[in-house]
């Protein structure tokens, strides 16, 4: 911690050094035609006779003396517009966003005042509207109003989003596999096995510019997306010098301070940055350790005195190796959550040209405790009168500690005002130690009497480093961009701690087959990324601007999977130098002691008295290594068919090259090689200058991730089924159709309505696999999927309704989807048999039938008040599948009002609702107060038969408070 | 380094077979070249070495000791071993399963003719078992998990959720050689007589064992009869569905439970002996209907003359409240004329959760199946009436109904006097005949061989496990 604030201090002093005693007009100019930035509009100040002109990005940057001024703006073959009333105060920047006209409307040239100007989001709604696609966005300054602090959570406020686990996007109502995720135009890689796209919560609100969802295919666009393709656009070259502090305060009421919060007994002197140190790594020697992987043949050879004292002593540091890696857990009381943020950046002029620089730094530690986490399973009987049986019945808490921290780093330099070029670096590391303990429970399914416990301690890190260079250049009439990204992902989870232990009626433990040994477990996954990126725009004439590039992108996979299980085969059963399970009862430590592993002591005749062992339990499917390798070229027009109706017509192709190999020897391994040709046709009608009828036509891509296709089954940590892939899986084609109308009544307003059908061919699914007798889940294709939605959107500020009203405005969406697939035929086949009405599709999983957003925002500039309430509500979704008579199992957030079973009483959702108030104190320091989930809802996921709603797991988050102080200077 | 760890302690254990072997057994000559090599050239290598796919008749002869290296698939034809020929399954496969466990698995297209004699059974062992090769003893009741074990599939019935094929448990998923089931209950997977099966039960998944012998759909014309089972990581025998019919079976040293059974299984076993021993074992019998409970196809076995030793009375390693049979799941199945002693906690959980269809119900209300004429002898009960595991919210909280029954039909609680119980090899003290006057036994189905006896010993007659056993060639029974 002191090192950081050590730079941040640095940052203070470098700032108060640079601190320029003129102010700064800064802008964007762009095209309102098309929404293309301009390159080499004239801004002048006529009072000043000082001028500049805009760059690649439509940028310009203007320092002047304090005053009021009125800016001209001027383009060849485009309409004058004159900005007045600019007002520039000492040492601050003012921002003017603007378009500009092409001069065939025959408009006059136009004044605005300064007044009605000024606003990110007004921007992000200008490229809204002209963007060539069906799109939606937020801006850094909408992320800041909600208090959302990572991207993932701010994309709940993109019509049709919803996020799941806190991390992935779903976009209208398709899950992640059907939408992607980029950074400045590249695929971020994914760090968790079982995600298609990567998980945005990694990426902090304070490196991002703005966020933009595109929602329909164009061909510059990756073929892989048919929900959503969501860009990042991160921070490059600074309008103006900028320095940024933040710092905040959380309080959780069910967490914070709360004695009941449970953390692991091994701790590492790193684990405050969030690394583990080594105290939870795999034991030196430990990997492919004889004596771990062969233990039978080492007690063989012991046991009939063939073995030699070296091969004894490794057999016991083999078996003793785990002592120091206690199951026991402590009690802990988590302090206020806190976080810090800084961000330096700046502009300088070198001769005509400007380097330009970014840094930022963030930290952040919270604490989550879940005082009712459930978790359940259930058997299911034919006969629907009993259909739902307990299996395992399970509560306890669940206590997470999560760490972030970041580094960002971007150098530009724009070159003659035509060139830009950025080299960047990021790094981001987050990581949960988690400690779920399940203290009440009964396990019918394997117990006919007694008592539950089971506890998993886990900490995940993951882990991001993207390095990029980019470039866009503008020659005579084509802009060319570039960029090229080496990305390393890591996800590494070190000693994932298991211990389950039936209790019988006496209190003691014991060990029953039913339920797994304790192990240790380990996984690791990194992904080395190479993406290269070239998009070339050419002007052709007036009405046809064609826009054609290539883009390529490697992953390279390794992954693998440890696992290392009690093995007490042959330990004593009455003797007194050895601790049963039993005997030790609920004391863990005393059972795994160094003293109680390994041998434990000779009897006079040599025999040896084995304690207790470990098994390295690894498979050769748990190591897989993967490439996954796309090429992809396209061509696409944008020609203006007439004054009102302009089309965008092109294609891509794609060509996919996946190979997942498993160190299972003849396995088949799992391989995508395909070539598939995108076309997309889109219309957009100009029905009035304030509305547009889009229409699009277009042909997209769903391809399996690496972990489906790895032909190996995984262990669930929390009693759930095991995940199998399947190294036969096949990508998906799609067909998109969308309608779209929207009306844009002034700049910050919008009205939209759209409606859109899309087919699947082979879509993937994971569904309980009916071939087995052993309930686990696997990935098939089935034959095709269905979904027809409807969206509305509207932002309205209320001054229409009364003049007094004109600081508060509102902004709502809402989204309705029917989706349906198919179930395999093998599933419908064998399932019908005992279930004759079952359906023969089900929605896609994670799908909402609907999803509602509000958020009412009231913002006194002058007083400098701005208070927002966000509402976010969506429709039960499709979490997990059911087999046999099983009903599929569904998330809601909601309100337990059954305690005594745990249950909801009802699927209908509560809302989340979170409300920001900030208070500008003055120009340079701020206040915000935010409160999230103040409606306390809990995430439940249930089977619902015959209207009771049978828990399979719930888990409460709790209101969270946030209050943070934010110093900013320009 | 494994492999040569392997090696060198093989050649040392042939060392002191050689230097021990004017025993009382006779060297087999052949053993020095038997022996295992990694030389995948020379042809006798080749031959030893069972390959991981058997498509057509193939014979092994007991001149030869063959090893089943990883995961070995009968696909065809018959697989016919010789009396008197063993079997070995390496420890850590290196041929053309590296890191897979190795197990035999004969599928629904072939056939097994295994027939040995007492004189010369077939033996199927781990490759660290120096006996069977007529050396020493060099393994004893604590190591299972040595290799995996032998898998027969068949196509008689079985049922999971409405699927009538479904793949074995333990094999890695998506491998269509192991499905098994179907709808011909008169199918043969052949022949199993006189076969040994040793020191199984190696992990073949994460938490995945599998038995020393485990019958998949398993059809009524496949003849099982004079099987050994000793030493499993698992259960000793398992039965998933199928018609198939069972004798003389003897499980020992069974980690998880000597006798399991689930998935509509409908023949009937006679003359079975378990002996459970370390601190491991589970149930005796795990007996589960089907899955679910409820389905039309449950089993509905029928088990005669048994006789299963507990892990001991006083054995405080496992609860004290669970019981040595579950019958559980809807299972309906009958147990006639047997023994049950040395249990550690209760004698009989009849699973009682208040449905129609569940184990209780069955007995009780539908009288569906018989527990009649059988001794029980339990640590944590004194009778009858108190050797109930009670299952958790059953409706019937004492287990009345299921006491009335039990006292109908001839049962009763009584220590039966076994002749003497032995867990150590060399030790020559186990001897299960009862010595008690344990009564004339129940009528019983016809089926079933008529004995004037209870349990799975003829008390005038010769031992069937006498001999030819595991248990008696490592020396565990009595003279």
């Amino acid at each position: 911690m002191k090192k950081i604030f050590l730079l941040l201090s640095l940052f203070l002093m470098t700032s108060a050094l640079v601190y320029a005693q003129k102010g700064t007009i800064t802008g964007k100019v762009i095209d309102e035609s098309n929404g293309e930035p301009l390159l080499g509009v004239n801004v002048y100040i006529a009072a000043l006779e000082k001028g500049v002109s805009t760059d690649l990005d439509g940028k310009f940057y203007l320092e002047v003396e304090p005053g009021t001024y009125s800016v001209l703006f001027s383009y060849i073959f485009y309409q004058k517009k004159t900005v007045s009333d600019v007002v520039v105060t000492d040492g601050k920047v003012t921002t003017l966003n603007l378009s500009l006209l092409p001069e065939d409307f025959q408009m006059e040239e136009v004044t605005v005042s300064a007044k009605r100007m000024d606003n990110n989001e007004i921007a992000l709604l200008q490229l809204q509207k002209r963007s060539l696609s069906v799109q939606d966005g937020i801006s850094a300054q909408e992320i800041n109003k909600v208090g959302f602090t990572n991207s993932a959570e701010s994309m709940k406020q993109v019509t049709g989003a919803t996020v799941e686990g806190g991390k992935y996007i779903v976009m209208r109502g398709l899950g992640d596999r059907y939408s992607i995720s980029t950074m400045d135009g590249v695929t971020l890689p994914n760090t968790d096995p079982y995600k298609n796209s990567a998980g945005l919560d990694l990426i902090p609100t304070s490196m991002v510019d703005n966020l933009v969802v595109k929602k329909t295919f164009t061909p510059d666009l990756p073929g892989n997306f048919t929900g959503g393709a969501v860009n990042i656009t991160t921070k490059t070259l600074p309008d103006q010098y900028y320095f940024t502090f933040n710092t905040s305060f959380g309080f959780n009421d069910q967490t914070t301070f709360n004695n009941g919060f449970k953390r692991d007994r091994v701790r590492g002197s790193l684990d405050w940055l969030g690394y583990d140190d080594g105290s939870r790594a795999i034991p030196r020697g430990f990997e492919n350790n004889p004596y771990l992987s062969n233990t039978n043949l080492y007690r063989v050879q012991i046991a009939n005195g063939v073995a030699s004292q070296s091969d004894i002593d490794n057999y016991n540091a083999a078996m003793r190796g785990f002592s120091d890696r206690s199951f026991e857990v402590d009690n802990y009381s988590p302090p206020i959550n806190h976080s810090v943020n800084a961000t330096i950046g700046n502009r300088i002029a070198v001769g005509d040209n400007y380097l330009g620089y970014n840094v930022g730094i963030n930290y952040r530690r919270n604490f989550t405790q879940f005082d009712n986490r459930v978790i359940n399973s259930y058997f299911a009987q034919i006969s629907p009168e009993n259909r739902m049986q307990d299996f395992l019945i399970n509560s306890g808490t669940e206590s997470n500690e999560q760490i972030t921290h970041g580094l960002v780093g971007t150098l530009a330099y724009q070159y003659k005002q035509k060139n830009n070029i950025a080299l960047s670096m990021m790094y981001n590391n987050g990581t949960d130690k988690f400690v779920l303990d399940m203290t009440e429970g009964s396990f019918p399914g394997a117990l006919s009497f007694g008592a539950y416990r089971n506890r998993v301690i886990g900490f995940t890190q993951r882990n991001l480093l993207n390095s990029q260079i980019k470039g866009d250049h503008q020659l005579d009439k084509t802009k060319i961009i570039w960029s090229a990204n080496y990305i390393v992902s890591k996800q590494y989870e070190p000693d994932t701690r298991f211990i389950g232990s039936p209790v019988d009626n006496n209190g003691e433990y014991f060990f029953v087959r039913e339920v797994d040994r304790p192990f240790h477990f380990f996984r690791d996954l990194v992904d080395n990324q190479i993406n290269l990126k070239l998009d070339l725009e050419t002007s052709i004439n007036d009405k046809l601007d064609i826009k054609y590039g290539f883009f390529g992108t490697r992953k390279d996979r390794d992954f693998s999977e440890r696992r290392y299980q009690l093995d007490d085969t042959g330990v004593p059963n009455n003797d007194e130098r050895y601790v049963t399970y039993r005997q030790a009862t609920g004391d863990f430590d005393r059972f795994f002691a160094a003293g109680n592993m390994g041998v434990i002591a000779f009897e006079q005749d040599g025999t040896p008295i084995f304690g207790n062992a470990f098994n390295d339990n690894s498979r050769p499917e748990n190591f897989y290594t993967g490439t996954e390798q796309v090429l992809a070229g396209y061509f696409m027009g944008v020609y203006d068919l007439t004054a009102k109706l302009k089309t965008v017509i092109g294609a891509r192709v794609e060509k996919t090259d996946f190979e997942v190999i498993s160190q299972v020897p003849n396995a088949t391994p799992g391989i995508i090689d395909a070539l598939d040709v995108l076309p997309s046709v889109n219309f957009i009608y100009k029905l009035r200058e304030e509305s547009n009828l889009r229409v699009s036509a277009t042909q997209t891509l769903a391809r399996p991730n690496m972990r489906e296709l790895a032909p190996f089954a995984s262990f669930d940590l929390l009693g759930g089924f095991p995940v199998v892939g399947n190294p036969n899986l096949d990508r998906t084609n799609i067909t998109n159709l969308d309608l779209r109308y929207e009306l844009f009544p002034s700049a910050a307003e919008l009205f939209a309505i759209s409606v859109f059908y899309k087919n699947f061919q082979n879509p993937i699914i994971q569904e309980l696999d009916v071939a087995t007798d052993q309930p686990q889940y696997r990935y098939v294709n089935t034959n095709e999927g269905n979904i027809y939605g409807a969206e509305i959107e509207l932002r309205k500020n209320l001054d229409f309704i009364t003049p007094a009203l004109k600081n508060f405005k509102f902004s709502t969406n809402f989204t309705y989807i029917y989706s349906r697939v198919d179930l395999s035929e093998q599933e419908f086949e064998v399932r019908r048999r005992i279930v004759p009405d079952i359906e023969s599709f089900r929605p896609f999983a994670s799908q909402s039938p609907y999803i509602f957003n509000l958020m009412l925002g009231y913002e006194n500039i002058d007083k400098g008040w701005d208070i927002n309430l966000y509402t976010n509500l969506f429709g039960a979704r499709l979490f997990a599948n059911g087999s046999g008579a099983a009903p599929d199992i569904y998330e809601v957030y909601g309100k337990i009002t059954d305690k005594e079973n745990n249950r909801i009483t009802s699927n209908r959702p509560t809302p989340e609702m979170n409300l920001k108030i900030s208070k500008a104190l003055n120009e340079k320091f701020s206040v915000s107060l935010t409160a999230n989930n103040l409606l306390d809802y809990s995430v439940i996921r249930y089977q619902e038969d015959q209207g009771t709603f049978y828990t399979t797991e719930a888990f409460n988050p709790g209101r969270t408070f946030r209050l943070s102080f934010n110093y900013n200077i320009q | 380094m494994k492999r040569l760890s392997l090696l060198s302690f093989m050649l040392l254990g042939a060392l002191l077979t050689f230097t021990a072997c004017n025993d009382d057994d006779e060297p087999n000559p052949d053993q020095g070249s038997n022996e295992l090599i990694d030389d995948y050239n020379n042809p006798e290598e080749l031959k030893r070495r069972l390959p991981g796919s058997i498509t057509t008749d193939r014979t092994l002869t007991a001149d030869t000791t063959y090893y089943i290296d990883g995961y070995v698939f009968v696909e065809g034809g018959t697989l016919t071993i010789e009396p008197g020929t063993v079997i070995m399954g390496v420890s850590q496969p290196t041929g053309e399963n590296p890191g897979n466990e190795s197990a035999l698995i004969i599928t629904r297209e072939a056939q097994i003719d295994a027939e040995g004699t007492p004189q010369a059974p077939i033996i199927f062992t781990s490759e660290l078992d120096s006996e069977a090769l007529g050396g020493d003893i060099s393994l004893n009741q604590t190591n299972s998990k040595l290799w995996a074990g032998l898998i027969i599939l068949g196509k008689a019935e079985m049922n999971v959720g409405g699927a009538t094929e479904v793949q074995i448990e333990g094999i890695p998923d998506g491998e269509a050689r192991a499905l098994y089931g179907g709808n011909d209950n008169d199918h043969s997977s052949g022949i199993l007589k006189y076969v040994s099966i040793r020191f199984t039960g190696a992990e073949i998944g994460p938490g995945d064992e599998i038995q020393g012998l485990t019958l998949g759909g398993v059809g009524r014309e496949t003849v099982i009869e004079d099987i050994d089972i000793f030493v499993s990581g698992d259960d000793g025998i398992e039965i998933f569905g199928g018609t198939v019919n069972i004798k003389r079976v003897s499980v020992a040293f069974a980690e998880d439970d000597a006798f399991d059974f689930d998935l509509g299984w409908s023949g009937y076993a006679q003359f079975v002996f378990a002996l459970q021993g370390g601190n491991e074992s589970d149930h005796l019998g795990e007996w589960d209907g089907a899955s679910p409970d409820d389905s039309p196809l449950y089993c509905t076995a029928r088990i005669y003359n048994a006789t299963f030793i507990g892990r001991g009375l006083t054995d405080g390693s496992r609860s004290a409240d669970a019981a040595t049979i579950l019958m559980r799941d809807g299972a309906a199945i009958s147990l006639y004329n047997s023994i049950i002693t040395e249990a550690n906690g209760k004698g009989l959980e009849v699973e009682d959760r208040g449905d129609s269809f569940d184990s209780y119900n069955k007995l009780v209300t539908e009288e569906e199946y018989t527990i009649g004429g059988n001794v029980w002898y339990a640590g944590n009960a004194t009778g009858i009436a108190d050797m109930l595991a009670i299952t958790s919210g059953a409706t019937d909280a004492n287990g009345q109904a299921i006491i009335d029954h039990l006292n109908a039909n001839g049962n009763s609680f009584m220590n039966p006097m076994l002749g003497g119980i032995g867990r150590t090899n060399g030790s020559g003290t186990l001897n299960p005949i009862p010595g008690a006057d344990l009564g004339a036994p129940v009528a019983t189905p016809t089926e079933a061989e008529t004995v004037n006896y209870k349990g799975a010993f003829n008390p005038s007659g010769a031992s069937w496990i006498a001999g030819w056993t595991t248990l008696a060639r490592f020396g565990y029974l009595a003279d």
